[in-house]
């Protein structure tokens, strides 16, 4: 008689224990149940049928599905804001130049400075701060623009550069937030390991520790 | 007088700008390694519970098991959330205001221990 998916049902890992014991072994273990008892074929057979691997894989997708998704999403958004973070630096130090080497009479308007490309990209750089910022319901101190034009600083340099460090301290602020998540992935993965050996040695000893003994 | 110290005092503060900013780039490298070596750990140690490559790729569902997989399955499931529970957490790794008693969990240990 071969173990059917109906002689699992509803089990627990007790009952497998108990429904893998032969019915000397219940005695012996004064065991009293209804479960009905198999030969070590038939549990052999069980066994063989059974691809382990594949259920550890489809019980690590309830938990880690959304851990995954997480870690890839923390890592888009880390390497953006190392992005964001080295352009603000070139242009911080770039406005310092541009306000030391301009006269006393002279206004300089930052959004107008530097090279066009280097513009286009910083301005690409701060949309996507807003964007990230709106998402996240930070203030990072841009305005959004009416009609959802592209975001600009303040002309003056003292006052651009005000503006970024603002920007900095949000960034710098939300890094701290992002260590500790990395923090709790990192110790959540350490869990699923540690659980997985210990649920298949588990069932591996259950088994082959049934197939194993000694009739 | 007074527009020299201002003019020191913004120099230091974007000076110190700059710094936490260096510091958080160092930061940021500092986390995205961890989340590499999260990921290799992880798949090390797929490979040791015997997962490959191709069965993570195949999308593999439940449905996709054989029914008396399927039952086996539904059993190391609840063996997984189990353990999970007796750490005080729920599926998605989430502390959960009641913790199970390891107690009953140290017992059906003990009754499988063969």
């Amino acid at each position: 008689m071969a173990i059917t998916p109906k002689d699992l049902q509803g089990k627990s890992t007790k009952d497998l224990y108990i429904l893998f014991l032969s019915e000397e072994d219940r005695k012996k273990e004064n065991i009293k149940t209804e479960l009905p008892s198999f030969t070590r074929a038939e549990i052999q057979s069980l066994y063989d049928s059974l691809s382990l691997p594949r259920l550890l894989l489809l019980v690590s997708q309830i938990s880690l599905g959304k851990t995954d998704y997480g870690l890839e999403k923390q890592s888009e958004e880390l390497k953006k804001i190392n992005e964001w973070i080295n352009a603000i630096q070139q242009r911080i130090t770039f406005a310092q130049e541009v306000k030391k080497n301009a006269s006393a009479d002279e206004k300089p308007n930052m959004n107008k400075q530097g090279s066009a490309q280097e513009r286009n990209e910083f301005n690409i750089c701060l949309k996507e701060m807003l964007t990230w910022a709106n998402e996240k319901n930070l203030t990072i101190g841009i305005d959004q623009p009416e009609g959802g034009g592209r975001p600009t600083l303040n002309p003056d340099p003292s006052d651009y550069i005000e503006q970024l460090q603002r920007i900095s301290s949000t960034l710098n602020a939300e890094i701290k937030n992002i260590t500790t998540n990395v923090s709790k992935y990192q110790s959540d993965s350490n869990t699923f390991t540690e659980l997985m050996s210990t649920i298949v040695k588990k069932f591996t000893d259950l088994i082959l520790g049934i197939l194993n003994k000694t009739q | 007088m007074e527009g020299s110290y201002e003019t020191v005092s913004f120099d230091e503060r974007v000076k110190k700008t700059l710094e936490s900013n260096e510091e958080t780039l160092e930061e940021i490298n500092r986390l995205l390694s961890i989340i590499e070596k999260i990921k290799t750990g992880r798949e090390a140690a797929f490979r040791e519970l015997g997962i490959t490559s191709e069965m993570e790729a195949a999308n593999l569902s439940v449905s996709d098991l054989s029914l008396t997989e399927q039952k086996f399955f539904d059993i190391i499931r609840n063996e997984f959330l189990d353990e999970l529970a007796a750490r005080g957490m729920d599926a998605d790794f989430k502390k959960t205001e009641k913790t199970k008693s390891k107690s009953n969990l140290t017992l059906s240990r003990k009754r499988l221990r063969i």
